[in-house]
């Protein structure tokens, strides 16, 4: 999932380690990882927290100018941590009389958790610089998790003096909460989003990731809009869309997006030679239905399917594990799409097929009319014979 | 981004926990990596230590730096002229 790839890639610059050392990782929930970071982060940014404490406290008497004047003689770290330390109100009357490029060095220490009500009361013109001074660092990271304490008037600011959008997607990427995420998406004028998820399709720039997780974070009128957008451009781009999704098993987060798109726009994804020309994409697809609970948003899409692709689908199905089958026939149930979990039955081996009908028998014990409906389905695919007449 | 690996099983899960322990919280906190080999835990910990050890190592060396200057600073005028 990419949200556990992203928390990963969090922890990873926390420890100073390369990614790669943590890879294992991904394979845990998001919301554990950040757990972890959050821990680990307070272990290494805690250190010494009476010294700063006291630290602040003398700074907090002087002048603000004085105690300006003494933050850059003392350096970014330490001023980092003595601002951690101080009312918000008092770190960011000094702060607003350092100067932007050190207060770019300053963000690279702060301790992000405990600094948001200080950043929030910083000069917009000085967050505005100080954000520009990080954007040419690429710092894009540590601003993802400014970001989060922002209000819309300072994010305002900054996006308008960010001119290159790939900057938005590549710190949007970054930010902690998916529902500010979203809010703040609608805060860009609609033709520069349009431009930013259009970016993704520029095979000039490496945006696709940041755009796919955007389009995931997003509710769905924009998810529907955007995605249907980025899924309009030439089958080329659709194909790259896919192969990325793959290299990177962006399954989980894109599975959602398609899912939304509009109908017209997703037979045109189902008919990219890609899917039938790489089976394991589709058994990749498959895989993360089942594991993140995806079946009822991936099955509409195979009532959608070709016959030829759902040859494919059913070869991956057949080696489903039985648990994995009662899944898929339990979103059938809930979301009423049985003729799609039909249309891949016919297409099973005789044994999965029986197990198909067995499973279809014990919810007739409960619901003898469902199974009546779904004995009446089967048999208009030819699979009338693998149900007794009285169940 | 590479792809994810996979999660090794919570079949058998170690229960040593000592994850939670060095980060100082309760089990329950990060049971999710219940499943990470103790081995594992304890290396993700000896990275922790070691961003440590570099972030302190780092605020000595702040601290020796910018420490005399401070203390110029905050001298009276005529003292800080003296001590120069």
């Amino acid at each position: 999932m990419l949200a556990s790839q992203v928390e990963v890639r969090k922890l990873a610059a926390l420890l100073a380690q390369p990614e790669s050392t943590l890879q294992d990782l991904t394979a845990y929930p998001p919301e554990a990882l950040r757990t972890l970071r959050l821990l680990a982060e307070e272990q290494c940014l805690t250190q010494q927290r009476p010294f700063f404490r006291r630290w602040a406290t003398l700074l907090g008497m002087l002048p603000a100018p004085l105690a300006a004047s003494l933050a850059n003689r003392m350096g970014p770290l330490l001023t980092a941590r003595a601002a951690t330390e101080m009312p918000s109100m008092r770190a960011a009357a000094i702060a607003n009389r350092l100067s932007p490029v050190f207060l770019a060095r300053v963000c690279h220490h702060l301790d992000p958790q405990r600094s948001r009500e200080l950043i929030r009361q910083l000069a917009t013109p000085r967050l505005v610089d100080t954000a520009l001074l990080l954007i040419e660092q690429q710092a894009y990271l540590l601003l993802g998790r400014v970001a989060d304490a922002l209000d819309d008037a300072a994010i305002a600011a900054v996006m308008a003096a960010v001119h290159d959008d790939a900057h938005l997607l590549r710190i949007a990427l970054y930010m902690e909460s998916r529902t500010r995420l979203d809010h703040l998406v609608r805060l860009l004028p609609r033709e520069r989003l349009i431009r930013a998820v259009l970016l993704a399709t520029d095979p000039e720039q490496d945006l696709m990731v940041e755009v796919i997780a955007l389009l995931a974070n997003l509710g769905y009128g924009l998810k529907h809009e955007l995605g249907d957008l980025a899924a309009s451009q030439p089958a080329m781009v659709l194909e790259r869309i896919i192969q990325v999704a793959e290299s990177r098993q962006l399954w989980p987060d894109l599975i959602p997006v398609i899912a939304e798109l509009s109908a017209d726009t997703q037979q045109r994804l189902l008919t990219l030679p890609v899917l039938l020309q790489q089976p394991k994409i589709l058994a990749h697809i498959i895989d993360a239905a089942d594991q993140h609970e995806l079946w009822s948003q991936v099955l509409p899409l195979v009532a959608m399917m070709s016959p030829q692709l759902l040859e494919r689908v059913a070869e991956q199905a057949a080696a489903l594990p039985d648990q994995a089958l009662r899944r898929a026939m339990e979103a059938a149930l809930m979301t009423e799409q049985w003729p799609a979990l039909v249309s891949v039955a016919q297409r099973l081996p005789a044994d999965r097929q029986r197990q198909v009908a067995s499973i279809i028998d014990g919810y007739g014990q409960q619901d003898p009319q469902l199974r009546r409906r779904l004995v009446s389905l089967a048999s208009q695919h030819q699979l009338g014979q693998l149900f007794s007449a009285n169940g | 981004m590479n792809p994810p690996k996979t999660r090794p099983s919570k079949a058998a899960p170690d229960t040593g926990q000592p994850l939670a322990r060095g980060l100082g919280c309760p089990p329950a906190t990060l049971s999710e990596f219940d499943s990470l080999s103790r081995q594992r835990q304890q290396q993700l910990l000896t990275m922790v230590a070691q961003v440590r050890q570099q972030q302190l190592a780092g605020l000595r060396q702040a601290l020796a730096k910018a420490l005399p200057s401070l203390l110029l600073r905050l001298l009276p005028g005529e003292l800080r002229q003296e001590s120069r």
